[in-house]
């Protein structure tokens, strides 16, 4: 601990942090890190090839060494649920990723620069606010063509102006305190005092923010690829999954389906859990 | 109470013309000639390349295009379908009814059940009923439309068989209902909890102020305080939740369509896109765009209506 406490960011009693964080979110985080581990190992955990078809098995029902049975071409359920949680699961960090430096890294320099910068920065805020980002999405692959790589692009660009804009109002909070002016009459460079000492307390906002967007971004993509817009089968992925089970949902075998929606809902819930709870506790730290 | 007006109404046209400014240029952003760019993968002639040069002026001016594309945009003229040898406003007049149909079907459907659900969460806090309703919301917020629309198929159109798998009926009212129901309810999902959150949230926070202590304490019963008080005074922010869920219903129907296999807008914004179709899919982002606009634009004017305080603070 240093000498000096900063404001804004005053060390919380463990008791305090556990009631704020609740049942609820420590459970969200567990399931954020198995999903994470899954995505990782998951196409070496697979236990059968992900690809393989047998049309024989089409829609067969779970065996002994196919605990969820086989979808419409024979295809083993549980690996590909298993290999798709690296598009499903890691796609939406690097969207997020991209939007939080992005949307962190202008709503700064305009809290700090002011006068004109920042009210151009808000004007386009407003206006690019006013766009679905599943709108942006979907031109964007108008235009470039569909594929993972197109709209992961497109969903990072839409979320840029809402981290911006929350991201804004929290350094514009933090920049006008005694401690940013002791920094700047010591000297320092602008850029060293908003990485290192701006940045780091309105971190906690960023994380709970980013949390929240990533719930966003994992049911968008996976909307993108259930649209046959993001990534393309016949390779695994959560949303195409879904997709491609609705043939077997008309025919009674909803098995592929259900699966698939039921890890995004999963996934979307326990990231829009965490998202919130940390932004409370960020609320609850400021207001003690 | 005007002045304001003026503002906003300006702020939204420059937004406007931004957007359709972005939708224009966005073809020319593609990698490559804006020519084979539009042919796709179609084969390609000679005479369908003069034809596109001629149908798009791709030899005049970036500007002039720009201007000549929005004036008759503005009367309603987009051009020939790429894929369809048909006019992109007769494809998109065809459409609007099923999407007009399916957003105010589910507009109600998420305005009823949020606002009741969270007026009873709101008036009987820290309740079983207040548990369950917060579960459940998180549940449907979690929930996208695509995979409850799956979800819905297979539980009451597959399985129980009251309702058809696809298609939006037409002609009588009956049966517009009855193929659209299970559309508007998995379009409404996701917003339905968003308006139930609003609504406890803000019920909350009046009944701890003080004019409603006062009200009580002057012997008012609670049902009128209740009513005349909280409620009305709560229907702010349930406005301004209500406005964000039409705009997110409308972006929403391209992938409820889809998943439905509807003959609307959205629908066909999404085959456009697959298949490459670019006047179609310029047409129907500008015409979402300008939809956007006006529902943002009608919560800001509401806002007036119901808070006096705006119009003072504007006139000030």
């Amino acid at each position: 601990m240093t000498a000096m406490v900063l404001p804004g960011v005053r060390p919380t009693h463990k008791a305090g942090r556990a009631s704020a964080f609740g049942l609820a979110g420590r459970l969200s985080a567990a399931v954020v890190i198995i999903f994470t581990v899954v995505a990782l190992i998951g196409p070496w955990v697979a236990p059968h090839d992900p690809q393989a078809v047998d049309l024989k098995a089409s829609f067969w029902g779970p065996d002994a060494g196919h605990l969820l049975g086989y979808d419409a071409a024979g295809r083993d359920l549980l690996s590909r649920l298993l290999a798709g949680a690296r598009t499903s699961f890691l796609g939406p960090l690097v969207i997020v990723g991209f939007a939080t430096l992005l949307g962190s890294s202008i709503a700064v320099a305009a809290a700090w620069y002011g006068r004109w910068l920042d009210s151009a920065v808000v004007a386009v805020l407003d206006v690019a606010l006013a766009f679905p980002g599943l709108l942006l999405a979907v031109l964007t692959v108008a235009i470039v063509g569909p594929g993972l790589p197109a709209a992961t692009l497109a969903l990072g660009v839409a979320y840029v102006p809402h981290m911006a804009r929350l991201v804004r109002s929290a350094a514009l909070r933090e920049v006008g305190r005694d401690y940013v002016d002791a920094l700047r009459v010591q000297g320092l460079p602008a850029v060293r005092i908003a990485v290192r000492h701006v940045l780091p307390n309105i971190w906690p906002i960023v994380i709970g923010q980013a949390a929240l967007t990533l719930a966003w971004a994992t049911v968008d993509l996976a909307a993108l690829s259930y649209l046959g817009l993001g990534v393309q089968p016949p390779q695994p992925d959560w949303g195409v999954m879904v997709a491609a089970g609705q043939s077997g949902v008309l025919q009674g075998y909803p098995a592929e389906s259900v699966v698939a929606g039921v890890c995004l809902v999963v996934a979307a819930g326990a990231f829009n859990l965490l998202g919130q709870r940390l932004l409370r506790r960020c609320e609850g730290a400021r207001a003690r | 109470m005007l002045r304001f007006l003026a503002r906003r109404l300006t702020g939204s046209a420059v937004a406007l013309l931004v957007s359709s400014f972005g939708v224009f240029g966005a073809m020319y952003l593609a990698p490559g000639d804006p020519v084979s760019f539009l042919i796709g993968n179609r084969g390609s002639t000679p005479e369908l390349r003069a034809a596109l040069r001629s149908q798009y002026r791709l030899d005049d001016p970036f500007l002039e295009r720009y201007w000549r594309w929005l004036g008759s945009a503005v009367q309603g003229q987009f051009g020939e379908s790429l894929l369809q040898r048909q006019s992109v406003s007769g494809l998109i007049s065809a459409r609007l009814a099923t999407t007009a149909w399916l957003v105010a079907l589910a507009f109600i459907v998420a305005v009823a059940v949020g606002v009741c659900v969270g007026v009873a969460a709101g008036r009987w806090p820290r309740r079983l009923l207040d548990d369950a309703v917060s579960v459940a919301v998180s549940a449907s917020i979690a929930t996208p439309a695509f995979v409850s629309a799956v979800l819905l198929i297979s539980l009451f159109a597959v399985g129980t068989g009251w309702f058809p798998v696809f298609g939006s009926g037409s002609g009588s009212v009956v049966g517009r209902l009855h193929h659209l129901a299970l559309p508007a309810v998995s379009l409404a999902i996701g917003w339905w909890a968003l308006i139930a959150q609003t609504t406890r949230a803000s019920i909350r926070s009046e009944l701890g102020k003080e004019h409603v202590e006062t009200a009580l304490a002057r012997g008012l019963s609670s049902g009128q305080v209740f009513r005349r008080h909280v409620l009305r005074n709560a229907l702010i922010p349930i406005s301004t939740s209500g406005g964000l869920t039409l705009a997110g219903l409308i972006a929403g129907t391209a992938i409820v369509e889809t998943a439905f296999q509807l003959d609307g807008v959205g629908g066909l914004l999404i085959s456009a896109v697959s298949g490459r179709d670019f006047p179609v899919v310029q047409a129907v982002v500008l015409l979402l765009v300008v939809a956007f606009a006006l529902v943002n634009t009608a919560v800001d004017v509401l806002y007036t209506v119901l808070d006096p305080r705006v119009r003072l603070g504007s006139a000030a």
